[in-house]
């Protein structure tokens, strides 16, 4: 992972789920992240298909790596494959929802 | 292989404005019917009393129906995974309703036939429009599920329901008045649209609320033909009928368990334990029924399983379409309040308590239905702060 893609890292944990009160990062929602300037691509899932925060998330995902220096094209993508599942949730995840 | 998400067509989206017309009306009139049932507590004496038919049709056409009509806007399209054809058709739905209800209300208080079948006739129009709009929404849908299977039984029985009333209030002043066709008008809207829209939606929200995962939906499938099948027993007079009732809750309460037992979100918020709790109240429900007192088992229905689960969805669906509105435009820009710092928590914890006790009590002790009301604007006041927050 260069410099950027940890620089993008660390701007998605800004990124909340309002229900939970976690971020895209530690609930294991970002698949993969590639930078290379000017374009940006994220592959990421929600914790359900058809979860009504997926335009929000997905917007937020997008604005959040905007602020990458010489970043000026972000594509987010959207899978359901592989699902996600509460394997994928990190450590701090897993204490916060009350496991641990 | 990647499974990439469908993308939606360009459809517009619902206006915030929509769910909480209904959420707002829909606390009105709860407020209104529990005050105007508290303040005259002889209505309990007569299950024709105009006080109690007024309160009633407040307490489910009202509170009931318009949230639930209110919420479908917005679940509608994570149930089937693709948006409403035409969102705006349900400002109609709102105002046939919103204004319909009051006048039947009045007519009821009044003992006019006339003006109950004007207001329900307009509420019917309401409501055979956003079943219509739903068909519509059914036909695109791009998954199809037992909870989308439980939304269409809704949308059938949410026509059927005022349909068999305002039957009732022409024949009762032009003849072939039937008084069977009024326990066919109770038990549609009882459990054909309140019982199998709590279970169907419930299933979706709680498992999504919780973070549940691996609960398939093969139970609540099994649930709706049960709940059908019984209340097709109960409307042509067989016994069988409740057997299946109380099987089907056996089943409610089996899916709920496996929901539970498989969530990630280990704490359970203020809007799930009261869902959890409106659920206790139909196990009581259907044994004042098997014991012969159908007044004390409405009252536990409506004031109990109803009050609880419809106040504690609300906790849950309003802080969550005013954050999309006011603060997801603002996320990963700077730091947004989650969902549950919106909602005042004691505030709603307390109003569910004294739901609860108030419905507990009131088929003992009427007086209570002051208690309900006290939970009613409490619960009113909780909603309120979310929009201001």
């Amino acid at each position: 992972m260069n410099p950027l893609e940890e620089q993008a890292r660390r701007l998605l944990t800004q990124v909340y789920d309002p229900e939970l009160g976690l971020d895209v990062v530690n609930l294991g929602l970002i698949y993969e992240i590639q930078v290379k300037p000017p374009a940006a691509h994220v592959r990421m899932t929600l914790t359900t298909p058809g979860c009504p925060l997926h335009e929000s998330m997905q917007e937020a995902v997008r604005r959040a790596l905007t602020g990458l220096p010489g970043v000026e094209n972000v594509t987010v993508e959207l899978v359901w494959t592989p699902p996600w599942t509460p394997a994928r949730l990190s450590p701090e995840a897993r204490k916060a929802l009350g496991w641990g | 292989m990647t499974g990439r998400a469908p993308s939606l067509t360009p459809t517009p989206a619902v206006p915030l404005s929509l769910p909480l017309g209904f959420f707002a009306a829909g606390t009105a009139f709860l407020l209104w019917g529990l005050l105007l049932l508290a303040i005259h507590p002889e209505a309990l004496q007569a299950v024709r009393h105009p006080v109690l038919l007024a309160s009633s049709h407040l307490l489910f056409l009202g509170f009931g129906v318009g949230v639930l009509v209110g919420a479908l806007h917005p679940l509608v399209p994570v149930v089937l995974e693709s948006p409403l054809p035409r969102p705006a058709l349900g400002y109609p739905t709102l105002a046939l309703w919103g204004a319909g209800l009051p006048l039947q209300t009045l007519g009821f208080l009044q003992a006019d036939p006339r003006w109950v079948a004007l207001g329900g006739g307009l509420v019917l129009l309401g409501l055979l429009l956003f079943a219509g709009h739903l068909a519509l929404a059914f036909r695109r849908a791009s998954r199809w599920s037992p909870v989308a299977t439980a939304l269409a039984w809704v949308s059938f029985y949410l026509a059927l329901t005022p349909l068999l009333g305002m039957l009732q209030a022409l024949t009762l002043r032009y003849g072939f008045y039937d008084p069977e066709r009024m326990a066919w008008h109770v038990l549609a809207g009882l459990v054909g649209v309140f019982l199998l829209s709590i279970l169907g939606v419930g299933h979706k929200l709680v498992s999504m609320f919780t973070l549940s995962h691996g609960t398939d939906e093969g139970v609540l499938g099994l649930l709706l033909w049960v709940l059908n099948l019984g209340l097709l027993g109960l409307a042509l007079g067989q016994p069988m009928g409740l057997g299946l009732l109380a099987l089907g809750l056996v089943l409610a309460f089996y899916d709920t368990w496996r929901i539970l037992r498989q969530r990630v979100k280990r704490a359970l918020d203020v809007g799930v334990r009261h869902y959890l709790a409106g659920l206790a109240f139909l196990p009581l429900s259907l044994g004042a029924l098997l014991a012969g007192e159908p007044l004390r088992a409405g009252l536990w229905f409506g004031l109990g399983f109803l009050g609880l689960v419809v106040s504690g969805m609300l906790y849950k669906i309003v802080p969550f379409l005013v954050w999309t509105q006011r603060y997801a435009p603002r996320v990963g820009l700077e730091p947004v309040p989650a969902l549950k710092d919106m909602l005042p928590e004691r505030a709603a914890d307390a109003a569910g308590l004294l739901l609860g006790l108030g419905a507990l009590l009131t088929p003992f002790w009427p007086p209570a239905l002051w208690v309900c009301a006290a939970g009613g604007l409490l619960c009113a006041y909780a909603l309120e702060e979310v929009l201001r927050s």
